[in-house]
């Protein structure tokens, strides 16, 4: 079997989540005999058709090479670039694999569906395209074999399509910081105000700050501050949530936290058993109290 | 302008519990006994395709709008709504038994063929749906009608009869673009999450209002995936504080030790 690992990224850099899905990768690949080569193409953040430029060239290079496999890691345009080469081909696919496990030579690629309440495990013919999302890291250490694979770093030319007329920069992009604390707020937060000084609190601590897709879709919040499958996941050591109510769709956001502390006045709240500390109050009773722990903590 | 809408109709997944998720020999979940709602994004497009409606009439434009699903009778609800709503054109193809779960490429080949028959200048739909959360529908449909597509989409709004104007999230920020037809515009976490409510005067007025049947035809899909299903666990220790005591006790016996223990 002949496999094409490919990574994009928007720097030189390969960012580390890619190397890590990489080696991994890499290892079973070794371990099962199969061939490895790797592309790494290098695109421009603002080229929004970057995902065609790619995949008309993976199009093409696959005539010749004739890969049985195509996998993609880890990036903001992996999702698309699976769906325009699947839709392009007759490769069969999937977008959000988190795991590769094996049934002697073939390998079963496990998903997330059921808005994240299930995992699927797919058994897919060859040839095949899958695109990784959110992925499980297997803790694999680097191996000479990895040192073994053919290489081609492709630089993709910007493309502007000609049924796009203008496009303005409206609002740049926040640089989220880097923190080991998040603070993600739900619905159960009762005003806007409230939310607003939960993100001040965030900020002034530096911890992260997210909110649930009904805070967002309220107003209350920034469409970009939403965390989970449609937002932006995290792996903070400490989460606490404040009137989440824990919807698996969310719950992908924050699952890798090393510790959750949940604040719901609701013990019933699904959030409370996916948690390593519920406490079942109204945030505003109690926040004072725990605040100053958590700010005396750092 | 002629304005298509797809959108899905899925089971309310929040009112699982996780005793509930029980998986049967042929990889299925029973979620009949569940309340349906509509897809989220797709929603969003839906209300879009009001809003977009409204603003083409304030410049003495006029949107056809088409609003189409792949469902059961179940269907009949939701278009008898957006007939009310005033979507011109309300149609469902009857899935029948079909598991629709994880067959996007036949989805897109579905809603493809009914828009070689009525072409459209601009389409909208949502990104993905429950529970297959397949992400792909809209590529292959973009592929049937050699029509391009924009995805990651925030909100849209009216032109002109062949252009619209829409903002996307991006790695970059948020941009906004004008795009002219055909296109597919594929919605995100929009600036619009829910769909506006019928009067019931209006509900009356339409009551007798055509929704198009239409069959399902047979359609050749050779993608084979064999699956198997688990719920996923994500149980934790759930040690429950109920009031500031508890709090107290937890932070000056427990906190210093476990903080190590995070890494913090």
């Amino acid at each position: 079997m002949k496999w094409l690992i490919a990574l994009c990224n928007t720097n030189d850099k390969i960012p580390s989540y890619q190397m890590v899905q990489y080696q991994d990768i890499m290892l079973a690949c070794h371990n099962k005999g199969i061939k490895t080569f790797c592309h790494i193409y290098n695109y421009k953040s603002d080229d929004i058709f970057a995902f065609k430029t790619i995949t008309d060239f993976l199009l093409k290079h696959q005539e010749h090479e004739n890969f049985d496999g195509i996998i993609l890691l880890e990036s903001p345009i992996t999702s698309k670039i699976v769906g325009y080469f699947s839709a392009h081909s007759n490769f069969e696919s999937l977008y959000g694999i988190h795991k590769i496990s094996w049934k002697e030579q073939n390998p079963i690629f496990h998903k997330s569906i059921y808005n994240h309440n299930v995992t699927a495990e797919f058994e897919i013919h060859n040839p095949f395209i899958v695109g990784i999302n959110g992925w499980h890291n297997t803790n694999s250490i680097s191996h000479d074999a990895i040192l073994d694979t053919i290489y081609e770093t492709i630089d993709v030319k910007s493309y502007t399509p000609d049924f796009i007329l203008d496009r303005n920069l409206q609002i740049p992009k926040s640089i989220q910081i880097t923190s080991p604390v998040l603070l993600a707020i739900g619905k159960g937060v009762k005003s806007k105000e409230d939310v607003a000084t939960f993100r001040k609190f965030a900020q002034n601590n530096h911890y992260m700050f997210g909110v649930t897709r009904p805070v967002a879709m309220n107003g209350w919040a920034h469409i970009n501050e939403i965390i989970g499958v449609s937002g932006h996941i995290y792996s903070p050591k400490l989460c606490i949530t404040i009137g989440v109510s824990g919807s698996a769709a969310f719950y992908a956001g924050i699952e890798k936290s090393n510790y959750i502390i949940s604040i719901n006045i609701n013990k019933n709240a699904s959030i409370i058993p996916m948690s390593d500390i519920g406490i079942i109050d109204d945030y505003r009773n109690i926040w004072d109290k725990f605040s100053n722990y958590l700010s005396s903590t750092f | 302008m002629n304005l298509f809408v797809s959108f899905k109709i899925i089971p309310d997944l929040d009112q699982l519990s996780a005793q509930d998720y029980i998986i049967t020999a042929n990889n299925n979940i029973d979620t009949t006994f569940v309340r349906n709602i509509l897809n989220c994004f797709d929603e969003s497009s839906l209300e879009f395709g009001l809003r977009l409606s409204d603003e083409a009439e304030s410049l003495n434009f006029n949107i056809q709008k088409t609003a189409f699903t792949i469902a059961n009778e179940q269907a009949e609800l939701y278009l008898q709504t957006l007939n009310a709503l005033n979507y011109e054109h309300t149609v469902y193809v009857d899935s029948q038994d079909m598991d629709t779960r994880f067959i996007p490429r036949t989805i897109g080949t579905i809603i493809a063929n009914y828009i070689k028959q009525n072409p459209q200048d601009f389409i909208l739909m949502g990104y993905q749906a429950t529970p297959g959360n397949n992400g792909n529908t809209p590529f292959y449909l973009s592929k049937e009608l050699d029509i391009p597509i924009v995805t990651n989409i925030i909100d849209i709004h009216f032109i002109d009869d062949k252009h619209l104007q829409i903002t996307t999230l991006e790695e970059d920020g948020q941009f906004i673009q004008t795009v002219k037809s055909p296109c597919i515009l594929v919605i995100e976490n929009a600036v619009i999450s829910k769909l506006r409510v019928p009067t019931l005067k209006d509900r009356i007025h339409t009551r007798n209002k055509k929704i198009e049947k239409l069959p399902l035809e047979a359609i050749n899909d050779t993608t084979h995936k064999r699956i198997k299903l688990t719920y996923i666990n994500r149980q934790r220790t759930g040690i429950i504080l109920e009031n500031n005591t508890d709090i107290e006790d937890f932070f000056e016996k427990n906190w210093k030790e476990k903080r190590t223990e995070i890494g913090l």
